[in-house]
């Protein structure tokens, strides 16, 4: 817990994370944005709205890859820190979670300020669809369950790498590839005849090991107001606590024999 | 007792393909309420022992016992104050900050830590800069903020990387006097160092280690007689000696060196010329030429 709360009272003092959150600034500008849509304000501003939160997260989670561990390896900030009489695993979770927390807020903030947004946007032309506010609601929080998996491989990243950029442009490789690996193995297994039998068997093979970053999109069930089938958000979120669950074991483990010279 | 037990340490790194042997069988124990001095040239494997103590680097093959705890558990740390080797501090943190956070970490009473971390940030001059972020402090006071960090909690061990190196003459008096009195006060002290005569100022036994190998283990008279190659005597004028110069040094002093085997001797021929000596000064010997001389004698 000490960690958890060192991470967040120190990430709110960083000069670069409260350049990364002035992102927010933006949403005010959602209203304008949609208004040239023309009859779309309201679908283009909820599209917006998860748009530039899932934006600001994924910058965070980029930052929060190297600000904690990476950082704290190569500041030789862990020579004090697991010098106390904690264990790697409870600094390590310790962080993550930290780091978590924050991206929380964030998601909370977004979420206000978006609602906002969206209801200003909405006010200037009558949808024919209704606003599903729990729908909305539920988008910013998938969202954020996938970011705390793109976290969580900046963390498993930065528990071996030496270098700055392993963490930071592998999380990028696996944030790209987790959101076309669906897209790629619809189109491969199921709608290309021409595919062979081997290249239908790699694609097999980095759609189980990659992250299915796609699951937690739920932008269109929020913009045009499409009922959440209760059985595909509760097999999202299962697959969010098992996979994340197997990234961060590796992760620990790994942190965990490594020399902190 | 023995409060620090290092079993057989062995610790080797690949470097650019190259296997490098940090640590070669390295065995020593501190005893409760020792101040054991540490000295080795670069590269010995001072470092890397401290910090297999520490548990940041995990040996190959033997272990460490902390007051009968394996250093692996968190809990061994718990008696411990550390300070690595040029210590970096998280840079939003002041050194106020850092004082209260070890003092959390350790579970001292939050009261009693800012009585604590006030009284540390007083004695260690760094009151003023108290609310400063670390960044801005100087590398003494860095020293300073990482030494208070180390012994806000009362620890019982103090294990200390290089502590005095990149302090200025007063930091390393106030260094060694606030070491003195931990000891007195019953804390065990193990630190690390190639300087000699920091070392000999406070230790009361010293290991010395080359190639990762434990090669002498001295007390403080020997490591006084060892390192000492001779002594510079002024007098209040030169004496006209077979085989000895003086060497004028202003206007009513002058210096010459012996050997330390010649001391003596040189001493019984000044009295009887009933000159007064003003100074008798020891010449210390380079790390290296004692190395080269412990070597010779293994």
């Amino acid at each position: 817990m000490k960690f958890v709360a060192f991470t967040i009272k120190n990430v709110f003092r960083d000069r670069i994370f409260l350049m990364i959150l002035s992102f927010v600034f933006v949403y005010a500008a959602i209203p304008f944005f949609s208004y040239f849509s023309m009859r779309q304000l309201q679908e283009i501003s909820i599209t917006m709205s998860i748009s530039l939160n899932s934006f600001i997260l994924l910058i965070l989670s980029l930052f929060g890859s190297i600000y904690t561990i990476w950082r704290d390896i190569e500041r030789k900030y862990t020579f004090t820190t697991l010098s106390f009489p904690v264990t790697r695993i409870n600094y390590f979770i310790g962080r993550y979670i930290g780091f978590v927390s924050v991206l929380f807020f964030i998601t909370v903030i977004n979420l206000i300020l978006g609602l906002i947004a969206i209801k200003i946007s909405a006010g200037f032309y009558k949808s024919e669809l209704p606003i599903l506010w729990s729908n909305i609601a539920l988008a910013y929080f998938f969202s954020l369950l996938k970011y705390c998996i793109v976290l969580g491989f900046g963390f498993l990243f930065a528990s071996f790498s030496t270098s700055f950029f392993t963490p930071v442009f592998s999380t990028i490789a696996i944030f790209l590839a987790g959101n076309s690996i669906q897209g790629i193995y619809e189109y491969v297994l199921k709608e290309s005849e021409n595919s062979s039998a081997f290249l239908k068997w790699v694609v097999s093979i980095f759609y189980y090991i990659l992250p299915n970053l796609s699951a937690f999109d739920m932008t269109s069930y929020a913009a045009y107001s499409i009922n959440m089938n209760i059985k595909s958000v509760m097999f999202s979120i299962i697959y969010f606590v098992f996979y994340l669950s197997i990234v961060m074991t590796f992760a620990v483990l790994i942190f965990n024999r490594r020399d902190l010279k | 007792m023995e409060m620090l037990k290092i079993n057989n340490l062995h610790k080797t790194f690949k470097t650019k393909g190259k296997f490098v042997k940090a640590l070669d069988g390295i065995n020593f124990s501190v005893e409760k309420g020792e101040i054991l001095g540490f000295l080795g040239p670069n590269g010995a494997g001072k470092s890397t022992t401290i910090k297999t103590i520490m548990d940041l680097i995990r040996p190959d093959s033997g272990n460490v016992e902390i007051d009968d705890v394996d250093s692996r558990m968190p809990q061994a740390r718990i008696k411990i104050g550390f300070m690595p080797e040029n210590p970096q501090y998280y840079d939003t943190l002041t050194g106020y900050s850092l004082l209260m956070f070890t003092a959390s970490v350790f579970g001292m009473d939050k009261n009693f830590a800012i009585k604590k971390a006030w009284e540390l940030l007083e004695e260690f001059d760094l009151k003023e800069a108290a609310k400063r972020p670390i960044r801005n402090y100087s590398k003494g006071m860095i020293q300073r903020i990482g030494f208070a960090s180390a012994i806000i909690h009362n620890p019982e061990i103090l294990i200390l990387d290089e502590p005095m190196s990149g302090l200025d003459p007063m930091g390393r008096v106030l260094f060694k006097k606030k070491l003195k009195e931990l000891n007195e006060n019953g804390a065990t002290i193990f630190f690390s160092s190639h300087i000699i005569p920091d070392i000999e100022d406070i230790c009361s036994r010293v290991l010395i280690v080359n190639k990762g190998r434990v090669v002498a283990d001295l007390s403080r008279e020997e490591i006084k007689y060892s390192t000492t190659s001779g002594f510079n005597i002024i007098t209040k004028s030169a004496l006209d000696l077979q085989g000895v110069n003086f060497e004028k040094i202003s206007n009513d002093l002058f210096k010459s060196y012996c050997k330390k085997e010649q001391l003596i001797e040189l001493l019984e021929k000044i009295k009887e010329t009933k000159i007064e000596i003003v100074d008798i000064e020891p010449v210390k010997k380079d790390l290296e030429d004692i190395f080269v001389e412990i070597a010779g004698k293994k």
